[in-house]
C-alpha cells in the first residue's frame, strides 16, 4: 500500500515536471497540427464569410497539381544528402575524436556552421556559387578546371545538387558531435580485444565500432532525413524555388503564404502539409525498420 | 496453486488497471487543461489590440513598410502633432520589413491583430478586396481630400467596382543610375548610354568586351516582370474586359524575344534567371554593373555603402522603346482594415498622412514622389537643385507625370506566376519565346475564365 502511494507520488511528480513542456508543445505544436488537419478539409481564408467544408477536395487538387509532384520528387531526391551526411559526419568524428592538443579547436571550427543562421550561410554560398563573379568559378577558371563559369545555381541540372551541398556543409558539425559522443561510449576493451584476435583496424571498425554506434547512426539518419524532407531556407534564399528546385515545404510556403506567387490558399497548403506528414511518417517507419534489421537493435 | 496464481494475477491486473485508469484520468485532465489554456490564448489573440486606451482614447494603429527606424524623425513628430490636434485619438505605429511584408500582414489578419491603417502596394489591392480584409472608403473619405489626389493615379490604383478602396501615398518610379567610372574604363561617355532598348545590346557588348563587366542587369522573374516588358512595348496583358489574354501578338513576341535574346546571348549576367532586385544593387555597389535601374530611394544604400560609386553615378530616365514614352510607376497606398474599431478615425489619419504638406516632406526625405497635385507642383520638383539628388528628383518627377500605375488583372498573382514560369522556361531554353507565349496565353485564359 505504501509502495503504491509512493509510486503514485512518483507518477504525479513526473507529470508535474512534464507539464510545462506538454503545455507548451500542446499549444504551439499539437494544437496547430490538429488545426492544420482541420483546415485541410476547408476552403479557408481568415475571417472570410465564404469558408466552407470541402472534404477531400484540397487533397485532390494537390494530387492533380504537377508542381506538387515536382516538389515531391525534389524532396525525395534531397534524401540523398542523408548517406553523405552520415558518412562525412562519421569520418569527421573519427578524425577529431582522439584527445590530442588543439583538437577542441578543430571540433569548434566544424561546429561553427551549425550555429550560424541559415540565411547568412545561404547568402554567403550564393556569392561563392555566383556564375560570373563567384569565388568557386574564379578558382576553377584560374586553375584551368573550367573554361568559363559554371551556372551552379541557375542550371536546372545543377541547382538542386548545389543547394544540397550547402545543406550537407551546414549540418555536418551537428551530426559529428553526435558521433563523437557515440564513439567515446564504445568500450576500449572491445576494440583492443578485436585487435588481439587479429582484426585489422578496418575490420575492427566494421565489426566492433559500427555495431556499437549503430543506434546513433540510425538516429542521425532519421533526423537528417526528416530535415532533408523539410528543407526550406536554402531553397528560399539560394534559388527562390526556381530552376527546378522547389521542394515540398517550399511549395507549402508559396501556396499558403507567398502572395507574389499566386492566390494564397490555406486549405491546399494544409493538405500539402498533411501529405508531407504522411511522407515523413512513412519514411521514418520504413527507415527505422530497415535499420533495426541491420544489427537487430536501435 | 492455480487459484493462488490467479488471485495474485488478478490483484496485479487490478492494480495495473487502477494505475492505468489514474493515468488516463490525468491525461484527460491535462488535455482539458491544454484545451482550456489554448482557448484562452486564442481568445486573447482574437481580441487583438484594445479599441480604447486605459485613459479612454481611441486606439488607431498604422502600418508602414520598412520605414523604421530610418524615418522615426519624420513620423514621430507627425504622430505627436496629430495626437495634439486630435486629443481623443492615440496613434500606434507598426513597421514590418519589406521582405515578406504581405505574408506578415496576412499572418496579422489571421491572428486578428492587423493594424487599422495599412500601407499597401497598389498591385496587391485586389487581393485584400477579394478577401474582405479592407473597407471601401467612399463613405468615409472627405470629398475635398479625395479631389486633391492625382485623379488618374487614384482611378488606376484605388478604384475597383466603382468603389474607392485605398488612398494614394507615395509613388516610386524607377530611374537609371549610370556608373561613369565604368564608362570611362570602356572609353565611353554619358552620350553613349542608350536611351532606347534598341541600342542596349550593342552597349552591353561594348562594356562587356572592354571591361569584363556587365552593362545592364534586368530582373526577369521577381514580380512577373514579363508584364513590364510587355507593358513598356504597349502590349496589354488582357483585353479591356479582362476576360482573355491579349499579349500573344507579334509586338508582344518581339518584346519578349528581345529580353530572352539578351540573356541567351550572354550580354547580361547568367544568374539573372533567378535574381531578385537586391542582386543588381549589390553588383552596382561593388562596381560590377554600368547601369542600375531602380527606385531613386535605393540610392541611399549605395551612398552609404559605396560613397565612391555614388560620387561616380549619374542619373537618367529609364531606357524606353523608340516611340513609347511611358513609364510604369509603383504606388503605395493606405487602406483601412475591415476589422478596425474606428473606421472614421482611421480614415482621418490616412488623410492626414497623405495630405500635400506631409507628402511633400516625406518625398524630400525618401526620394519618392507625392500623389497629391499641390505637392507635385512644388518648386522642389519643378526647379530642383543641381546635384545627383536634385537630378534624381527631376527625372523621377518627370517620369511620374508621364507615369501610369499597373492595374492588376483578375487573379493577378496567379497570372504573374504564369508569366514568371514561362519566362524562366524560355530563359533556360526549355521553350522558344513563341512556345512560351502560347503556353502563357493558354494558362492565363484558363485562370481568367475562373
Amino acid at each position: 500500500m505504501k509502495s503504491s502511494a509512493a509510486s503514485s507520488r512518483q507518477t504525479m511528480t513526473a507529470w508535474a515536471f512534464l507539464a510545462p513542456t506538454l503545455i507548451v508543445m500542446g499549444l504551439f505544436q499539437f494544437l496547430p497540427i490538429l488545426g492544420a488537419f482541420g483546415m485541410s478539409l476547408l476552403d479557408y481564408f481568415p475571417d472570410s464569410p465564404n469558408n466552407r467544408f470541402v472534404g477531400l477536395e484540397n487533397f485532390a487538387r494537390v494530387l492533380r497539381d504537377p508542381a506538387f509532384w515536382e516538389a515531391l520528387k525534389n524532396s525525395v531526391l534531397y534524401l540523398l544528402v542523408v548517406p553523405v551526411v552520415v558518412g562525412l559526419a562519421l569520418a569527421l568524428a573519427l578524425l577529431v575524436e582522439p584527445a590530442i592538443p588543439f583538437m577542441n579547436t578543430f571540433r569548434a571550427c566544424y561546429y561553427v556552421p551549425v550555429v550560424t543562421m541559415m540565411v547568412v550561410v545561404a547568402y554567403a554560398w550564393t556569392l561563392v556559387f555566383n556564375t560570373d563573379n563567384g569565388l568557386l568559378n574564379q578558382l576553377l577558371v584560374k586553375w584551368g578546371a573550367a573554361e568559363r563559369g559554371i551556372p551552379w545555381l541557375t542550371s536546372e541540372g545543377l541547382a538542386l545538387w548545389t543547394v544540397m551541398t550547402v545543406t550537407v556543409w551546414k549540418g555536418l558539425g551537428y551530426y559529428m558531435v553526435m558521433f563523437i559522443v557515440a564513439l567515446k561510449a564504445v568500450p576500449k576493451e572491445l576494440t583492443e580485444a578485436s585487435r588481439i584476435d587479429g582484426a585489422n583496424p578496418v575490420q575492427g571498425f566494421a565489426n566492433v565500432t559500427i555495431p556499437m554506434i549503430w543506434p546513433t547512426v540510425t538516429l542521425v539518419a532519421i533526423i537528417s532525413s526528416i530535415s532533408a524532407l523539410q528543407v526550406f531556407e536554402e531553397i528560399y534564399m539560394m534559388t527562390n524555388g526556381r530552376v527546378g528546385t522547389s521542394t515540398l515545404v517550399y511549395e507549402i510556403y508559396t501556396t499558403g503564404f507567398d502572395m507574389s506567387r499566386g492566390a494564397i490558399d490555406f486549405g491546399q497548403a494544409c493538405a500539402m502539409g498533411v501529405l508531407l506528414f504522411v511522407v515523413i511518417l512513412g519514411f521514418t517507419v520504413f527507415a527505422v525498420k530497415r535499420m533495426q534489421g541491420a544489427y537487430g537493435t536501435t | 496453486m492455480a487459484g493462488k496464481v490467479s488471485t495474485t494475477q488478478c490483484f496485479v491486473d487490478c492494480n495495473k488497471f487502477q494505475r492505468l485508469a489514474g493515468l488516463a484520468m490525468r491525461t484527460v485532465q491535462i488535455a482539458l487543461l491544454l484545451v482550456a489554456v489554448g482557448t484562452g490564448v486564442v481568445a486573447c489573440g482574437q481580441s487583438g489590440r484594445e479599441p480604447l486606451t486605459s485613459d479612454g482614447k481611441k486606439h488607431v494603429t498604422f502600418l508602414t513598410m520598412q520605414l523604421r527606424p530610418a524615418f522615426d524623425d519624420y513620423f514621430l513628430p507627425l504622430i505627436e502633432q496629430y495626437e495634439r490636434e486630435n486629443p481623443d485619438v492615440d496613434i500606434d505605429w507598426v513597421d514590418y520589413p519589406w521582405q515578406n511584408y504581405e505574408t506578415k500582414l496576412m499572418t496579422a489578419f489571421l491572428a486578428r491583430t492587423a493594424p487599422d491603417v495599412i500601407n499597401l502596394p497598389s498591385e496587391s489591392l485586389p487581393t485584400y478586396i477579394k478577401t474582405g480584409t479592407i473597407l471601401p472608403l467612399d463613405d468615409l473619405i472627405d470629398s475635398e481630400v479625395r479631389a486633391s489626389y492625382v485623379q488618374s493615379i487614384l482611378a488606376d490604383a484605388g478604384i475597383y467596382d466603382n468603389q474607392l478602396w485605398a488612398v494614394p501615398w507615395y509613388a516610386a518610379p524607377e530611374v537609371a543610375f549610370v556608373n561613369t567610372s565604368i564608362l570611362v574604363e570602356a572609353g565611353l561617355t554619358m552620350g553613349d548610354v542608350p536611351h532606347h532598348y534598341e541600342d542596349l545590346p550593342a552597349f552591353c557588348e561594348t562594356i562587356l568586351s572592354r571591361t569584363g563587366k556587365y552593362g545592364f542587369y534586368p530582373i526577369y522573374i521577381e514580380g512577373g516582370k514579363l508584364r513590364v516588358f510587355l507593358w513598356e512595348r504597349g502590349v496589354p496583358i488582357t483585353n479591356e474586359d479582362g476576360t482573355h489574354a491579349a499579349f500573344n501578338t507579334p509586338e508582344g513576341l518581339e518584346a519578349f524575344e528581345f529580353w530572352i535574346d539578351l540573356y541567351r546571348d550572354e550580354l547580361i549576367p547568367r544568374d539573372a534567371v533567378t535574381a531578385t532586385h537586391r542582386i543588381p544593387l549589390d553588383q552596382y555597389k561593388t562596381g560590377q554593373l554600368a547601369i542600375l535601374t531602380t527606385g531613386p530611394q535605393l540610392s541611399r544604400q549605395f551612398k552609404s555603402d559605396s560613397p565612391e560609386i555614388y560620387d561616380a553615378s549619374e542619373v537618367m530616365p529609364l531606357p524606353r522603346w523608340k516611340g513609347k514614352d511611358q513609364y510604369l510607376v509603383s504606388l503605395f497606398m493606405f487602406g483601412v482594415s475591415a476589422r478596425t474599431h474606428h473606421p472614421e478615425e482611421s480614415m482621418r489619419f490616412a488623410e492626414f498622412l497623405t495630405n500635400g504638406p506631409n507628402q511633400l516632406e516625406f518625398s524630400k526625405r525618401t526620394i519618392t514622389l507625392p500623389s497629391v497635385t499641390t505637392a507635385l507642383d512644388d518648386p522642389f520638383f519643378t526647379t530642383p537643385e543641381d546635384s545627383l539628388r536634385g537630378r534624381m528628383f527631376a527625372v523621377a518627377a518627370e517620369e511620374t507625370r508621364k507615369g501610369q500605375v499597373f492595374r492588376p488583372v483578375r487573379n493577378n498573382a496567379e497570372v504573374m506566376e504564369v508569366l514568371a514560369s514561362v519566362t524562366e522556361a524560355a530563359l533556360l531554353g526549355n521553350m522558344t519565346p513563341k512556345e512560351a507565349l502560347d503556353d502563357a496565353e493558354r494558362r492565363v485564359n484558363e485562370i481568367l475564365s475562373r
